[in-house]
């Protein structure tokens, strides 16, 4: 199998997939890829959706058909094997290579908390939980599900959670939560089914600031325990 | 002051819509856009405007508007009648608006959504490229917040008048179909499903559900078995076909979110997305495989045909003109 695949996704998008290496490094590829994609800015290019390891492209089908697209592609894809290794990352996030993001988050917070399911799933002790998801440093895989929204990984596997069997219809503004080996934080409001753990005071998505999201793909990020006055606190200023 | 249209009822549900919003799906912005994108690029054109500018998309009968200024309105979509003032008219043509009028559109014969453009389109500011209202990202229409038109809103317009007479030609006319046969390019995941299972999936018959929306077409019907391997959370194309785990098809539309993780038997044509965002509850719908070849095939004919039908509508206005 090659490092990458492609195939069709619909009458004006194929999806690229990478298929070599750890998660990190496939994400890594693809983020080069649509770098280099958007960078080049071909007048057939209409958007493109990044996630963890695939690239959803959407052309203009009145400005390129099947054979030409195909060549196009198979051409990006020689190119990125050459580059992969000469380009540093990432350069799409405003952090600084080694630079680490550090989240807030009022654990136990009274809230439709897992905490208590998540330690007896895994017999172990809420603080340990804690402890577990907050030893980690995440990577920002893919942004998507609703603005703002970043889906970091991996947590350790001692404290991974299926989804709830029935998602909530409402989970609360700047929950933290998991589900598989996945984090994340509600940006506002909405329905959801991954596991809560807390909450994090910090707004994540503000239409007026550039770039109107605080956790961008390739970013580096680590969560830290405050208590329910840190948290307060931290939301009166108002999440910044 | 400026002229405005002001919201006397909002019939089911009414929202601004503009082209898409596009470039920002990467930090998990929605695209939005008109539902029947045909229908809304054919009202922009009645009243003059080159492209998809700010105007309404209405759902539903009762919808009622007063305008309190001199503008060139034009409607399309499923509605048959409308009403202005006190007369009744057919849609999908262009209307010469006087201060005072009031618009209200009628039942609805052949489809559920109505485009209201008028010449020069709402003034309504874009946020992250477009003024199309997505409820669920909280971003676009009126106040910017995503959220609907309600009664007694004001929506700004230019006082601008489109001076000619334009009706779209008959063969423009989408056309009501309580069966459907929507077109499906084979794609994505389609290989991880087992070939009975897709055999089943083109075989059956299924029926358009009630809870479906602006974000998703939902169905009712029998359901087939979807791959069991877990997939990343991937892009989702705009005709996104999903089958989760109950089995039955998801397909994804204008206000879809930007990627999900369920597996996919490939995307309907953005016509077959227009068909369905215009199809009742209740519609049987059968899905056709085709290949990406072929829909490029069909989507350059159908846009050629389109390119035909604008000329067509250009030359009579021009013919009437000049036997006048």
């Amino acid at each position: 199998m090659g490092a990458f695949e492609w195939c069709v996704a619909s009458e004006n998008s194929i999806i690229l997939y990478a298929r070599q290496g750890s998660l990190a490094q496939r994400n890594e590829q693809i983020r080069l890829i649509n770098e280099i994609l958007l960078e080049k800015n071909e007048l057939w290019l209409i958007d493109t959706v990044l996630a963890y390891d695939s690239l959803l492209v959407q052309i203009d089908p009145l400005q390129i058909d099947f054979f030409a697209l195909k060549q196009a592609v198979d051409l990006l894809l020689d190119n990125t094997k050459i580059s992969a290794h000469a380009r540093s990352f990432p350069k799409s996030s405003e952090t600084a290579p080694g630079q680490i993001k550090i989240l807030p988050v009022w654990y136990r917070a009274p809230v439709n908390n897992d905490l208590a399911r998540v330690a007896k799933h895994h017999s172990i002790s809420v603080d340990e939980v804690i402890a577990r998801h907050t030893a980690e440093v995440y990577q920002v895989y893919c942004c998507g599900f609703a603005p703002g929204f970043a889906y970091m990984g991996e947590t350790d596997l001692s404290i991974a959670m299926p989804r709830l069997n029935t998602p909530r219809k409402k989970v609360p503004k700047g929950a933290v939560a998991i589900a598989d080996r996945q984090t994340a934080i509600y940006p506002n409001e909405s329905p959801g089914g991954w596991n809560i753990l807390g909450l994090c005071p910090y707004e994540l998505f503000d239409r007026d600031s550039s770039p109107p999201t605080r956790l961008n793909v390739g970013d580096k990020v680590k969560f830290e325990e405050i208590d329910q006055k840190q948290y307060q606190m931290l939301l009166a200023k108002g999440g910044t | 002051m400026s002229s405005f249209m002001t919201v006397d009822h909002p019939g089911l549900l009414s929202l601004v819509v503009d082209k898409e919003r596009l470039g920002f799906q990467n930090i998990g912005i929605s695209a939005g856009g008109p539902a029947d994108h045909y229908s809304c690029h054919w009202a922009n054109k009645l009243v003059g405007n080159d492209d998809i500018l700010p105007c309404i998309e209405v759902v539903g009968d009762g919808a009622q508007f007063t305008f309190s200024d001199d503008c060139t309105i034009a409607i399309t979509g499923g509605t048959s009648e409308i009403r202005l003032n006190h007369a009744i008219h057919p849609s999908w043509q262009n209307f010469q608006i006087k201060s005072g009028d009031r618009l209200q559109i009628q039942n609805s014969a052949l489809g559920i959504r109505h485009y209201i453009a008028v010449c020069g389109g709402l003034t309504v500011e874009p946020i992250f490229g477009s003024a199309t209202a997505v409820t669920r990202d909280g971003l676009g229409g009126q106040r910017g917040d995503g959220s609907a038109v309600s009664v007694s809103e004001k929506l700004a317009y230019k006082c601008k008048q489109f001076p000619w007479a334009l009706h779209a030609p008959k063969q423009a006319i989408i056309q009501a179909h309580k069966s459907l046969c929507i077109d499906l390019v084979m794609g994505y995941q389609f290989d991880k499903f087992k070939p009975s299972g897709r055999q089943q999936f083109f075989s059956n018959n299924y029926t358009l559900t009630p809870n479906s929306s602006r974000m998703a077409a939902r169905f009712a019907g029998s359901p087939i078995l979807s791959p069991s391997d877990p997939i990343l959370s991937e892009g989702i194309a705009k005709g996104a076909l999903q089958i989760p785990p109950d089995g039955l098809p998801i397909v994804m539309l204008a206000d879809r979110q930007t990627v999900g993780g369920y597996p996919k038997l490939g995307s309907v044509t953005s016509h077959a997305s227009d068909l369905l965002a215009q199809a009742c509850a209740g519609s049987e719908v059968q899905f056709n495989p085709i290949d990406f070849q072929l829909a490029h095939n069909k989507l350059n004919l159908k846009h050629v045909a389109t390119q035909r039908l604008y000329s067509e509508c250009e030359a009579n206005r021009r013919k009437a003109e000049y036997l006048s």
